[in-house]
């Protein structure tokens, strides 16, 4: 708890404070205290309006923040999270009826904060993967067991597994209504349900849209209001099918670091999959990558493969040509892969890093290099 | 909601509110907005419909009015489907027990209701006036004063002799008897059948000789003959032609003509009405014709008389008890049938749904075909139709043993819950129709008296029908719909 304080301190100082409220509605909620998560809430409200009407945080403001976290620091309440297997997946494969793509044996276990990325091209099975996970498509071999749950009827599995298509249906009505909605649908009823309502808008930093409807939002707002919604519902296994495929570059990653929060959340801990094309970022949070590839998965963190790469990957930008590169990298076990914008350098002799002296020893001038050796990357 | 609702008070606001948070499957059915606006669209339509001048005597508009009303109805009942398809409980696997379910059901169904309620708002109006104007006794006294003033009038014009038939009961069929027999029996040969509807029509009866009856009938009395009156609530009874006849005619003392012909007048002007005079094409066909009744009713004004009571009878007894069980029934299984409908595609996929709906039109026209290939009776179809709940209520089981979401179960599942509730309702037709034919083929009349005495069950087999709807609701079709929709899709 106390690092979590100094955390929340540190954002202060620093006047990062949009991340300070989310670490301190965080905490808030995981001491399942109502009213220090109502202080958090106004105290949350209050900065948006700062941030709305352009003014600068004054003295009050810095001043609730420090009550509440004076109010923290006598808290004495262990955040420790139980681990538990939440689904055990086993060779499973599934084939469709109409059409000639089939999804090859896989095999996975997800514990409760686990977060789980499923990377692959686009067509290559990750969706139909994760279907099959959230009970939606039946599986033709192998066995899902659902450890979380004594009853594994398919209701039992949907109520506790959310899964966000790519596709997220329309919402009718106004977002607040269906916020509330789905909350009191999963049991949380009365006061706390307008608390947990206002609890989720302000950690998504979504309030000031939760008057509008549907239409009146980007589409990467309904993302987030999607993952809000589910959220409400208190699943243990939350399935996300390219949550990032309508986010700009800071949704993403302020998305991706909520996710991670949420999965080790004291208040409620659950497991997370998420498929997506943006290998790094997932790669960042994820606890397990599989690549999946043909339907096959290819790779899977920590567990050896026959398709395992060995030696070191770059990849590189440059307006050096691949006969500059080869000059001075040298042609033996080295081998160069141009894409049409970035350059893949596989090589078991060079590192990256002595990979990078070479190039900067010779005045070829970078814009972006990225080593991919332990990436995924390397399998697309 | 969305939008800035107009006329809503605080109280309901909040109520709204509550329910969103606690109560999301009643929430989400809006029925509280449903009776809200109404009972107010209820109240504006009466207070428009009591202001409208309508003469009680006149021809009802009425029917204009549903029309018109039908059209509010149609696009109210739009207008709130828009907003209940909004929130699903039933497809978002959260907490629903059947209960739920259940008053999820009811509430479709009250809200359906009152609705369709409004197309009764102006025909209840009417009556309302009516009563107003005209009191049940009121109608009745003046019926049977011009009834009883008219005889005395026309005493001595009228025929007093009572039509007699003689007639003979034999056991045989009718068809055996040739005209020659009943010359030489000097009477008319009946079946046990005709014999009893001859007793229904005849006023008085003697009998003869065994089997030979007289049958009498009383001259018509009634000259202002008002059918469509109730006096089961009124404390006088319209005068029937018996005691027409016992009351002036059988110890008849001439009284003041004069009085009762200044009686009959103001009678006349009571119920006289320009409109309906307009309208009374029958009087234009009275002109060529000369006949003591023809000339009666130009007299006294009688075809008018006749259609301003009618008319008045039409709007007050329209609600009585012999039609508020009709009445009851319309509104009931319109709303029944509207809430299946809603309750089957809120719980399927919109293609299992529509399928559902294909399949019942090609088993109407399929049954049609059999009915007519088989030379099938109504006994036939009866027991079609139950084949086919049966046949859905079995198939609907299969989806404890599914593993995918089986749109042929599915379409089983909708088809057994929206023709369930008539289960007992056709197996007691298909009864009924059974003793009606063995009846016919035996000519047994002991299966006669049963099978009258059966149209008084069918109230209860509605009931019935009811009641097992509501076990099924939140037992077997909740575990159905729950276990079908929760299947993967392939």
């Amino acid at each position: 708890m106390q690092h979590r304080i100094q955390e929340i301190k540190s954002f202060i100082e620093h006047e990062d404070y949009a991340l300070a409220i989310r670490r301190m509605l965080d905490i808030c909620l995981d001491i399942n205290n109502n009213k220090l998560l109502h202080r958090a809430i106004i105290w949350s409200k209050n900065y948006h309006q700062f941030i709305k009407q352009n003014k600068s945080i004054d003295t009050t403001f810095l001043a609730d923040a420090n009550e509440l976290l004076i109010a923290l620091a006598a808290y004495k309440t262990s955040t420790t999270i139980e681990l538990q297997t939440l689904i055990d997946v086993k060779e499973v494969s599934k084939k469709y009826n109409n059409g000639n793509f089939s999804l090859k044996p896989i095999s996975l276990e997800i514990k409760t904060t686990n977060i789980v990325g499923v990377v692959g091209e686009n067509g290559n099975g990750k969706t139909t993967f994760l279907r099959c996970l959230a009970g939606q498509l039946s599986i033709d071999t192998g066995s899902i067991n659902y450890n979380m749950l004594q009853n594994q009827s398919y209701y039992n599995i949907k109520h506790s597994i959310a899964f966000i298509p790519q596709r997220i249906p329309q919402w009718y009505g106004l977002l607040k209504d269906n916020l509330h909605f789905s909350a009191s649908l999963s049991g949380i009823t009365g006061s706390q349900n307008e608390l947990m309502v206002d609890y989720i808008l302000e950690r998504f930093n979504l309030s000031e849209f939760a008057n509008l409807n549907w239409n009146q939002i980007s589409s990467g707002y309904r993302t987030r209001f999607e993952i809000a919604r589910i959220l409400l519902q208190k699943p243990n296994l939350l399935i996300l099918d390219e949550p990032l495929a309508n986010l700009d570059i800071n949704a993403q990653q302020t998305i991706l670091t909520d996710l991670k929060y949420i999965a080790k959340s004291a208040y409620h801990p659950i497991g997370i999959i998420l498929s997506s094309q943006q290998l790094h970022e997932v790669e960042k949070i994820a606890d397990t990558v599989l690549f999946i590839k043909n339907g096959q998965c290819l790779f899977k963190t920590g567990e050896p493969s026959t398709n395992t790469k060995i030696g070191y990957a770059l990849e590189i930008e440059t307006n050096a040509t691949r006969d500059d590169l080869v000059k001075i990298l040298g042609e033996v076990d080295i081998q160069i892969q141009y894409n049409g914008g970035n350059y893949t350098i596989n090589t078991t002799i060079l590192s990256a890093k002595e990979i990078i002296a070479k190039l900067v020893a010779n005045n070829i001038q970078l814009s972006y290099f990225r080593d991919i050796t332990h990436s995924t990357k390397r399998y697309f | 909601m969305n939008f800035n609702r107009p006329f809503s008070p605080k109280f309901l606001k909040k109520f709204d509110y509550k329910l969103l948070l606690a109560q999301p499957e009643t929430w989400s059915t809006r029925t509280h907005w449903v009776w809200y606006y109404g009972w107010m669209f209820c109240f504006l339509l009466g207070s428009i419909c009591f202001i409208y001048p309508n003469d009680a005597r006149g021809n009802s508009g009425v029917l204009y009015w549903i029309f018109f009303v039908s059209i509010i109805s149609i696009l109210s009942l739009i207008f709130w489907l828009k907003y209940l398809l909004r929130f699903n409980v039933f497809k978002r696997f959260g907490n629903i027990s059947g209960i739920n379910r259940l008053k999820v059901f009811g509430l479709y169904f009250a809200s359906v209701a009152m609705i369709i309620f409004f197309t009764y708002i102006p025909p209840i109006i009417e009556t309302i006036k009516a009563n107003l104007t005209y009191k049940d006794e009121e109608v009745i006294t003046d019926i049977n004063n011009f009834n009883k003033l008219v005889n005395q009038l026309e005493y001595d014009s009228t025929s007093h002799i009572w039509e007699k038939d003689t007639i003979k009961v034999i056991q045989e069929s009718i068809g055996n008897i040739d005209k020659q027999t009943e010359n030489t029996y000097r009477c008319r040969i009946v079946d046990s059948a005709e014999f009893k509807a001859r007793l229904a029509g005849g006023d008085t009866i003697i009998q003869l000789f065994k089997n030979v009856y007289e049958i009498y009938s009383c001259p018509s009395y009634i000259k202002l003959n008002i059918y469509n009156t109730d006096d089961s609530k009124a404390k006088i009874k319209i005068l029937d032609k018996i005691l027409l006849y016992n009351t002036i005619i059988k110890n008849f003392k001439k009284t003041n003509e004069t009085q009762a012909r200044i009686d009959i007048d103001g009678l006349i002007k009571k119920y006289y009405f320009a409109q309906t005079e307009k309208y009374d094409y029958a009087s234009y066909e009275d002109i060529s014709d000369t006949s003591y009744s023809t000339r009666l009713k130009k007299r006294y004004q009688i075809r008018m008389l006749e259609r301003s009571l009618k008319n008045i009878c039409d709007k007050k007894f329209r609600f009585s008890t012999s039609n508020l069980d009709w009445e009851c029934r319309i509104i009931f299984y319109i709303s029944l049938i509207i809430t299946l409908l809603l309750f089957a595609f809120r719980h399927s996929t919109t293609k299992t749904f529509f399928l559902s709906i294909l399949t019942s039109v090609i088993l109407s026209i399929l049954t049609g075909l059999i009915t007519a290939f088989f030379k099938g009776t109504e006994l036939s179809f009866f027991e079609l139709l139950i084949f086919y709940i049966i046949a859905f209520a079995v198939i609907s089981l299969f989806v404890f043993k599914n593993k995918i979401r089986n749109a042929v179960v599915g379409i089983s599942i909708n088809l057994f819950v929206i023709f369930i509730t008539f289960l007992p309702i056709i197996i007691l037709a298909l009864y009924d129709s059974n003793l009606k034919r063995q009846s016919y083929v035996t000519n047994n009349n002991l299966n006669k008296k049963v099978y009258e005495s059966l149209s008084n069950y069918y109230p209860f087999t509605e009931i019935l029908g009811v009641i097992i709807l509501i076990i099924l609701l939140p037992t077997l079709i909740h575990n159905l719909y729950k276990k079908w929709y929760a299947l993967p899709q392939e």
